[in-house]
């Protein structure tokens, strides 16, 4: 409603004040994510989900911690999230994480030492690698290989990658093309049409299975009590 | 695998409030202040009075005069015509009479701004306290402007004469009132008493100010002199005809040459009629004297014996004297001389009577022929008769003759004072022309003196105490709708322009990819 929060500066990332209040919080949107993503795949396996976005700061980060949490709700599922955005990792504050001895070491070091960086959370069947300590100053890392999904996919049965910004970070559509499927997270009156179709060509081109949007921080103006009666 | 399908996006009640919830910050932030914007200067700002005062437009004065030989009265309307009414109007707001009005009431002294007392209602200081600020922000704002207005003194400056008459015209409103001859003068003031007081004093002056028309002074005296002059010309004409009929014997040509020409046609009717006697008495002389010729002279009548008549006055007288010889006989003896001389008369007398008695007269009437003296009495009786017509046709000739001469002497005459006529028509008609403008002069006058005038007051202006200034009920109505107006529209088109997403609609429609949740806002870092 107000003037639009310029690109730089982005909303600090969400905090919970203990991982109970992280279980709890939309559970039922994020469940109806699951179930969707569960509908919409393909006759294939959906065992990697990249979660994009076009810009930074549109709480990517939650919605792909909450997808993981919400795959979590299967016992039998052991699930993994992976923090690939370099730039601007949320995923280890939100899950109370140690950020260091990440993904940046694991791309430097090799695909082998993957194993050495996953790291436990407070949920049982949920994994996490964060995405590591970069230099400030660095430039592009390299490509996330497709090795390192592959020995992810061997351990885990659901990995959700969460990705750089699209439009910021080309690497992030080779992440996303590799995954088996990606949801582009948009936030409500903040993601423009334009911006939005551009992502979303770029993964296309790229070669990315889009299933869908997320709808971030969708803001509902009209009161329930005259919604009831519109 | 999505379905293509189209999305054929109509408008419906939810997208309406929703566009106006999510927008209610713009519009409330438009309509809120508005409204308190113009509620408070509503409030604030001085109420204005409003004075009205009715101007009726009547005839009382007639604009012309009329002198008593008009013959052809001309048709004064009742009617005001809408010019009048118009032109009145123009003239209630001419320079001169505001100038007057200004004058008058000191409006060149006064203050936009009124004084305010300490112990006047918080709400009144307010107001004056604004009404200043507003005049010094104006000030700042001219000054910078590079206007010099020097507005401090109060001595009256034609600049600030005319700044106050400029006041006082936008403050005016004058206006007719429809079907009826009356106009309606108002004025708007901060003060309802000055109001009133500046509207009454217009009008008293407009009502009093010289008909238009109406000359101006000294006009009176002009036609007086001019009247003066004409009328000594009129009076030189006048004598000159008078002298030329006079010189002429002439009273009233035209009456007298019909009357010569009258006489002038008996005359000669006469005449005419005198030849025709004298013809047909001439027609009579000829046979009567071949009658007469033709006729004896003397013709015998009868013969007859004629019985003496003497004999009869003989025997009567012979009676009479022996009745007068009876008495003389009783009185006196036979020897008297009497009776002797009354004898001797008696012998006479029948002597004669016997010697009468004798004599058989014998008559012989010898007469002349009567048809002889008739035709000769004819005769005579028509030469003289002839002779007399004769006589008098001469004396008839001479009088036609006589009469002619008369006519055209008239006739020739009769032109000249025609000419002398028209001079002194002339004359006459200018200086009544002129006596009648200056009657009318003398009379505007009369009226002016008395404030006779086309104008009247209908209903005087007296003070409201209700301002009509500033409609603090309608200019707020007025902000609430225009400001909810302005506020829905800029909503509507902010939300038109704003391209991003909100709704799973536009998310469809756009990215042609399925919305698989909405994650809605958190309040806390919302």
């Amino acid at each position: 409603m107000w003037p639009k929060r310029s690109r730089k500066t982005r909303r600090p990332p969400a905090r919970y004040e203990s991982l109970t209040h992280l279980l709890l919080d939309d559970v039922e949107e994020f469940q109806q994510l699951r179930e969707n993503l569960m509908l919409r795949r393909a006759a294939q396996e959906l065992k990697t989900i990249a979660v994009c976005k076009a810009n930074a700061g549109e709480g990517s980060s939650r919605v792909a911690c909450h997808l993981a949490i919400a795959f979590t709700s299967d016992p039998r599922a052991r699930i993994v999230l992976v923090d690939s955005d370099l730039r601007h990792p949320g995923l280890h504050a939100l899950l109370q994480v140690s950020q260091e001895n990440g993904l940046y070491e694991t791309l430097i070091e090799g695909a082998a030492t993957t194993k050495d960086r996953i790291k436990k959370t407070g949920l049982p069947n949920l994994s996490i690698i964060t995405s590591g300590t970069p230099p400030d100053a660095h430039p592009a890392p390299p490509l996330l290989s497709v090795d390192i999904l592959q020995i992810l996919k061997e351990q885990f049965s659901v990995v959700v990658v969460d990705t750089s910004p699209v439009l910021a970070d080309a690497a992030a559509v080779g992440v996303a093309a590799q995954c088996d499927g990606a949801i582009l997270v948009l936030q409500a009156e903040q993601t423009r049409w334009e911006v939005a179709r551009e992502a979303q060509a770029r993964l296309q081109r790229a070669g990315a299975n889009l299933l869908g949007v997320v709808l971030n921080r969708r803001k509902y103006p009209i009161p329930e009590s005259l919604y009831k009666r519109l | 695998m999505m379905t293509e399908r189209e999305t054929t996006w109509s408008l419906s009640l939810r997208d309406v409030v929703r566009v106006l919830c999510r927008r209610s910050g713009i519009i409330l932030s438009i309509l809120v202040p508005g409204v308190l914007i113009v509620a408070v200067a509503s409030f604030i700002s001085l109420p204005i009075y409003e004075a009205s005062a009715k101007v009726l437009l009547k005839r009382e004065r007639l604009s012309f005069f009329h002198g008593p030989n008009e013959s052809v009265q001309p048709h004064i309307s009742q009617e005001i015509r809408e010019q009048e009414l118009n032109s009145e109007l123009e003239l209630l707001g001419n320079h001169s009479l505001l100038e007057a009005v200004v004058l008058q009431h000191r409006l060149y002294e006064r203050p936009v701004c009124p004084a305010a007392a300490a112990e006047d209602p918080l709400l009144v200081r307010l107001r004056v306290s604004a009404c200043q600020q507003r005049r010094a922000w104006w000030h700042w704002l001219q000054t910078l402007l590079g206007d010099k207005d020097s507005a401090t003194s109060l001595r009256l400056t034609p600049q600030r004469l005319e700044k106050a008459i400029d006041g006082l015209k936008e403050g005016l409103n004058i206006i007719p009132i429809k079907q009826s001859n009356l106009i309606l003068v108002r004025y708007r003031d901060r003060d309802p008493d000055l109001a009133a007081k500046v509207v009454n004093s217009l009008v008293q002056y407009f009502i009093l100010k010289p008909e238009q028309g109406e000359q101006p002074t000294g006009v009176y005296e002009l036609y007086q002199d001019e009247t003066g002059t004409l009328r000594k010309h009129l009076q030189q004409a006048e004598e000159r005809l008078w002298q030329f009929r006079h010189n002429a014997g002439i009273i009233d040509v035209a009456q007298q040459k019909a009357l010569s020409l009258s006489k002038l046609a008996d005359f000669e009717a006469s005449l005419r009629s005198v030849e025709a006697d004298i013809a047909a008495t001439q027609g009579q002389i000829a046979p009567l004297k071949r009658q007469l010729a033709a006729q004896p002279e003397e013709i015998s009548v009868e013969t007859r014996m004629v019985q003496n008549d003497a004999l009869a006055t003989l025997k009567t007288h012979l009676m009479t004297l022996e009745v007068e010889y009876g008495r003389l006989r009783e009185k006196f003896k036979a020897n008297h001389p009497l009776r002797r001389e009354m004898q001797n008369k008696i012998r006479k007398s029948k002597d004669i009577l016997a010697q009468e008695a004798a004599t058989r007269i014998q008559e012989q009437s010898i007469q002349r022929n009567p048809v002889y003296e008739s035709i000769q009495s004819a005769l005579l009786q028509a030469e003289v008769t002839l002779a007399s017509l004769q006589a008098r046709r001469q004396v008839l000739q001479q009088h036609v003759h006589d009469y002619y001469q008369i006519s055209q002497q008239f006739d020739r005459q009769s032109i000249e004072i025609e000419a002398l006529n028209r001079d002194a028509q002339l004359h006459a008609d200018a200086y009544m022309a002129y006596m009648r403008k200056r009657e009318e002069a003398r009379f505007a006058r009369v009226m002016d003196q008395r404030g006779i005038a086309n104008l009247s007051m209908a209903e005087p202006a007296h003070a409201f105490s209700n301002p009509v200034a500033p409609r603090r009920k309608l200019n707020i109505l007025l902000s609430l709708v225009l400001g909810s107006v302005v506020g829905v529209g800029i909503a509507c088109i902010v939300d038109y322009t704003d391209h991003t997403f909100k709704t799973r609609d536009e998310v469809e429609r756009h990215l042609s990819l399925p919305l698989l949740t909405s994650i809605p806002v958190k309040k806390e870092w919302g």
